[in-house]
């Protein structure tokens, strides 16, 4: 599974990026905020990200803002994001899941408490699979017929009327602009 | 990947500001990985020390507290406690904007630090042999 580690500080993300290609990942560094929101925007990104609070650039929280908006506008699939951070008030935690994060995580982290965390990222990002396919199953069934596949009776009116409309705005439209030049 | 898994701490050299047991544990006893924070650490730190201590002497508290907060996690990484301890202390203050308790904070986090660097040497030395 690919991951993102975005931190600016490289002793921090060389620890980072050795302890989770060890467990198994497949794992992307970058310095700054703005380059993990490119990486996370990428439709073959990494759907689990781990992203330090203070970067340059864009903060943590600015990250998860601005790939929430990403994929609400682009019906991207849902990216884990967990926020790595030295800030231990209830405010500062409340702030970042606010910001759209699923989890944080406090420095220096502990090895084992990291990858349980994102075992459930994993998790979490199963069951989204798992939901969206299902959904693009109960589409399927709702518009086709169960016997032939083909478009059902209801999808096909609908698409009749919308052609019957169209062709209705095009004949006016070529009306009225027949007798505009005469 | 070289491990050092079961080889005895006490064959290291045993310093106050490391906490060396931890900091193997932190890096799940890879040797490697070992030599390259504490070769990233070498090239990093002094930079940063001076660039907060610039900082405290221009009293630019928003740097001050940028680059406490790169040390403190710096160090905490390398488990070297209390000077991890001693550059929270001082990001504390340089959010606070205290001028005089942030000098004398720098003063504390400087002795806390004074001789780590040998120290560092000595560990990647053990580390390389």
């Amino acid at each position: 599974l690919k991951i993102l580690i975005a931190d600016d500080e490289a002793l921090s993300r060389r620890l980072l990026e050795k302890t989770l290609t060890r467990a198994g990942y497949e794992v992307t560094a970058v310095e700054n905020g703005r380059l993990a929101v490119e990486q996370l925007s990428r439709p073959d990104g990494p759907r689990l990200a781990l992203l330090d609070w203070v970067m340059p650039e864009l903060d943590g929280p600015g990250v998860c803002r601005e790939v929430r908006k990403l994929q609400e506008k682009q019906e991207q699939a849902y990216v884990f994001m967990v926020l790595l951070t030295s800030k231990e008030s209830k405010e500062d935690i409340v702030a970042g899941l606010e910001s759209g994060s699923d989890d944080y995580l406090t420095k220096p982290f502990n090895v084992e408490e990291l990858k349980a965390r994102l075992r459930t990222g994993e998790r979490i990002l199963n069951l989204e699979d798992k939901l969206v396919e299902a959904r693009e199953q109960m589409r399927f069934k709702a518009t086709h017929d169960a016997l032939t596949s083909i478009w059902n009776r209801g999808v096909i009116m609908d698409l009749l009327g919308r052609e019957l409309s169209r062709s209705r705005r095009d004949l006016h439209g070529g009306l009225a602009g027949g007798r505009g030049s005469l | 990947m070289q491990q050092i898994k079961g080889q005895e701490t006490k064959g290291f050299s045993q310093g106050h500001r490391v906490n060396f047991p931890e900091l193997l544990a932190r890096v799940d006893d890879d040797r490697e990985l070992l030599r390259d924070l504490l070769a990233i650490f070498k090239e990093d730190f002094p930079g940063h020390l001076q660039a907060l201590r610039d900082a405290v002497a221009h009293q630019d508290m928003k740097q001050a507290m940028v680059v406490s907060h790169t040390l403190k996690g710096m160090l905490s990484n390398l488990a070297v406690t209390k000077a991890a301890a001693s550059a929270a202390q001082l990001e504390q203050l340089a959010s606070g904007g205290g001028e005089v308790p942030l000098k004398e904070a720098l003063a504390e986090f400087e002795r806390d630090v004074e001789g780590l660097l040998p120290e560092m040497e000595t560990y990647v030395a053990e580390v390389q042999s």
